[in-house]
């Protein structure tokens, strides 16, 4: 039976593998320059891209200024994501370890916790701020900032345990923070409606820099602090879930 | 060779794109335990996500950050591809989280993850 | 304000329930749950409004951030789309009251993460249908399957394996649908579906329409269960959260055949010539799934399973109507859509309510339910006989529509089919209504069997507005068809 599914599997993957071979016939030439996909619109994106949305790093300016309305829903995938998680773990409480089972990791936050940890987190949390601000100008944004933050706190978990963290990360509290993230980037959106314009029209955000094309960067900086704040909650509230429902020991039935 | 060779060249990229696809999707049916369907199902996405960068490449085009003295479309690469490609991996990523979520709550209740052992379960109860 | 920015607003009330839901229930929990009802209960009413607007002056148009159109992202509402938005919303409705007292007594962040996900699935569900770009489309489709996976799995243990499957199941049917949009992609360069429309029509285009064609094909069957690539459905509906089963087997499903529709008839027009073929497919398929599923349906010992096997088998006339292609083959299949979401959504709510009060939904222990839930029965029988096909209800009008299509274009097999089929669906509804009504009462199947009376009536609000929507959409259907014809006479 096995072996069937195995050859039927085999022999479907090379005919695919085939038909593919005469699809890749459609597709333009990798590298060509005069290829549809580098001439229709993303001539548009790389000319006068970095002008209209004031942001040089054009994938930047594509991803969160002309296809913002898509990232909206991707931080929102990742909000789901974490609601989901944390919904289906939870789905049968089975606590296998009690507060104060994480003592015994005490022992790993003598001299780690207390020299390294105030060096090593701060430089993660101001990395994580600097990867921020700089996602419209160079490499980075609020995906990246979200994860490094959300590292420090795994960082705090892992060596000195949950029990030691000074904010309680409860899964709830983490899940309603992911909620305020995606709801600063709708509001970010929903705010110029209020002044005629459309959703997510930079343009009409109710300040008044010296050019208006800063408005565009003021628009990008609070669509990236949110999803910032929706990235690291989403780790944070994995974090949580998992740890609540199991405990580091996975051997126990 | 010359034949093979530009082809190789121009759509080589695609064919092995295109195999690692159906390499994921052959795992995904044939693979009997869920953890390994589920890092087939990761391999199958990743083929997709580098199918669709492929269009972003350009010859001779920089990465898209503006440099100041080149403004012309051909000095720098297709943003477009990379902005889509970003939504798609954080949709993977999601997807791979529930069903990591999932795996544990099936592994909890039949202790098992090979198929043929949840199957067996699943009848008996 | 709100009549300009209309079609995003609709999107956005359950979008805001959503976010705002595990926030309140922080602090309230029934409060949340009545908040995120009336969210959604206002979006239903302005998407009335919308469609009433759209009937009266033609196409809406709405690109967001003021980019320009195949730069930017649009929505784009015509009387196809506005309709199936009020259907989501009706039916999200319905929903968020009947689910109140299945999350009684849960603790916060479940209560509440429950509705979060609840009004997430219906965002993304009214994202899918207004959507005018063909990635948005897969970001919308992600978010609904996510959703859909969830609740799935919060249907109990069995719900979590069915969960999984269709997890890897669907995500095979979302790759293949970045595959289809990756090679539009590469012969257009563009995104935006009508300029899309605009540059696939000339005669170059036609391999890559025919390779995305057939990965839409695939991508959408998987998501709407169409024959052969149902593998993953009837294990998901019936053990799905009984709350969340008629939303998910009523709208869920259907979104992605209305997705079909729109790519095959709206986007691919010019090259209609050269997709004859792979229409003929979709129409092999659809009947195989119409024979084959009621025949698997009748063999069903639990009545979830039955319906959930009965829905491939419903599938399967909306893929006929989208494989006839002409104004009343697409007419018919629209219409099935919306009739079918109803008749659909209104019995799986009937036997949640069953299964709220008896915990049970095997076909042996329905004996003498008349007598318990007189009024839940009356919606199973509108339900039974719209599912057969017998007037005034919907199904009578939607089968008509489909069989006038297919005598029109001369197939006249698809009407053999269509008989076969309802008289197959005949057999197993009137097995259902007979255990309801002749078979004696179970006495010792289960300690709870004992209560008598009816739902709250809460759950009752569903339960009654879906089998009156079933006979008024039966009743009215020259109206509905009227609205539907603006956006169809124009490709067809």
């Amino acid at each position: 039976m096995r072996k069937k599914i195995m050859i039927i599997g085999l022999v479907g993957i090379i005919s695919m593998c085939v038909m593919a071979w005469y699809a890749i016939d459609l597709l333009p030439a990798i590298g060509d320059s005069q290829s549809a996909p580098n001439t229709h619109i993303s001539a548009v994106f790389i000319e006068e891209g970095p002008e209209a949305t004031n942001a040089p790093n054009m994938v930047t300016g594509v991803l969160a200024d002309y296809r913002g309305f898509d990232t909206l829903w991707e931080t929102t995938v990742m909000f789901l994501a974490g609601m989901a998680v944390s919904l289906i773990l939870s789905n049968k409480m089975r606590r296998h370890w009690h507060p104060g089972d994480f003592n015994e990791l005490g022992e790993f936050a003598g001299i780690v916790g207390k020299v390294v940890m105030p060096i090593v987190v701060p430089l993660v949390l101001l990395y994580a701020i600097y990867v921020l601000m700089h996602g419209e100008v160079s490499l980075g944004g609020g995906f990246q900032a979200g994860a490094l933050i959300a590292i420090a706190f795994i960082l705090y978990a892992t060596v000195a345990g949950m029990e030691f963290s000074r904010i309680k990360f409860t899964q709830h509290f983490t899940a309603c923070m992911g909620a305020v993230g995606v709801f600063i980037y709708a509001m970010t959106g929903v705010i110029p409606m209020f002044f005629g314009g459309k959703f997510l029209q930079y343009e009409k955000l109710p300040f008044h820099p010296e050019h208006v094309a800063e408005l565009h960067s003021i628009g990008i900086l609070m669509i990236e602090i949110g999803v910032t704040v929706t990235v690291a909650a989403t780790i944070l509230i994995i974090l949580a879930a998992v740890l609540e429902r199991k405990g580091l020991n996975d051997s126990i039935k | 060779m010359t034949v093979l060779n530009s082809f190789l060249a121009e759509k080589g990229i695609y064919m092995l794109t295109a195999i690692l696809f159906f390499l994921g999707m052959y795992g995904m049916v044939t693979c009997k335990n869920y953890m390994k369907k589920l890092i087939c199902m990761n391999i199958m996405q990743v083929a997709v996500i580098f199918f669709f960068l492929c269009f972003g490449q350009k010859d001779g085009g920089t990465i898209p950050v503006s440099l100041g003295d080149l403004m012309a479309a051909d000095d720098y690469i297709n943003p477009l591809p990379h902005a889509l490609m970003l939504t798609a991996i954080v949709v993977s990523l999601g997807t791979t989280g529930v069903g990591l979520a999932l795996l544990m709550r099936m592994k909890d209740k039949y202790g098992s993850m090979e198929e043929d052992d949840i199957v067996k379960k699943e009848d008996d109860l | 304000m709100i009549s300009e920015n209309l079609p995003i607003i609709i999107v956005l009330l359950p979008f805001f329930a959503a976010l705002l839901t595990p926030i309140i229930a922080f602090f309230q929990r029934v409060a949340a749950r009545w908040y995120a009802s009336a969210m959604v209960t206002t979006a239903f009413a302005l998407s009335i409004w919308q469609l009433s607007k759209v009937t009266e002056t033609g196409t809406i148009r709405y690109n967001f951030g003021g980019w320009e159109i195949p730069y930017g992202i649009e929505f784009v509402v015509d009387t196809l789309n506005g309709s199936i938005i009020v259907l989501v919303c009706f039916m999200g409705m319905l929903s968020m009251y009947f689910g109140m007292h299945f999350v009684k007594g849960l603790s916060r962040l479940k209560s509440g993460g429950f509705y979060t996900v609840l009004a997430l699935l219906i965002t993304g569900l009214m994202g899918m249908s207004s959507t005018g770009d063909l990635f948005n489309l897969y970001v919308f489709l992600e978010i609904t399957s996510l959703s859909g996976y969830t609740l799935i799995a919060l249907g109990g243990d069995s719900g979590v394996i069915s969960a999984f499957r269709y997890l890897m199941i669907g995500t095979i049917g979302a790759s293949f649908y970045l595959i289809g949009v990756a090679f539009i992609y590469a012969q257009t360069g563009s995104l935006n579906m009508s300029d899309v429309s605009e540059l696939v029509s000339s005669g170059e285009a036609t391999g890559s329409v025919l390779v995305a064609s057939v990965c839409f094909i695939v991508a959408f069957g998987i998501k709407m269960a169409l024959f052969p690539l149902h593998g993953w459905q009837p294990a998901a509906y019936s053990n799905s959260h009984p709350a969340t089963t008629a939303l998910i087997a009523g709208v869920m499903g259907k979104i992605p055949a209305y997705a079909m529709v729109r790519f095959f008839y709206f986007v691919f027009i010019g090259q209609r010539a050269s997709l004859e073929t792979l229409m003929t497919i979709v129409g092999v398929m659809g009947a195989a799934g119409m024979i084959y599923g009621s025949i698997i349906a009748i063999r069903q010992k639990n009545i979830r399973k039955m319906l959930a096997y009965s829905s491939i088998a419903q599938m399967g006339y909306i893929a006929v109507g989208i494989a006839i292609g002409n104004y009343y083959g697409l007419l018919g299949s629209v219409m099935h859509i919306i009739g079918h979401s109803l008749t659909k959504g209104g019995l799986f709510f009937a036997m949640g309510g069953v299964m709220y009060k008896y915990g049970t939904s095997s076909l042996n222990s329905m004996g003498q339910l008349y007598r318990k839930m007189p009024k839940t029965v009356v919606t199973i029988v509108i339900g039974a006989l719209s599912m057969v096909g017998i007037p005034p209800t919907t199904g009578f009008f939607s089968k008509w529509y489909l069989a006038l299509g297919a005598c029109q274009s001369g197939q006249y097999w698809y009407v053999a089919v269509l008989v076969v089929s309802s008289l197959l669906n005949a057999i197993y509804f009137f097995r259902l209504l007979e255990k309801i009504f002749m078979d004696k009462e179970m006495t010792n199947a289960n300690r709870m069997w004992d209560h008598r009376g009816e739902l709250p009536w809460l759950m009752m609000i569903p339960i009654i507005l879906c089998g009156l929507g079933i006979i008024l959409t039966g009743l009215f259907n020259t109206e509905i068809v009227g609205i539907l014809g603006i956006a169809v006479q124009g490709v067809v």
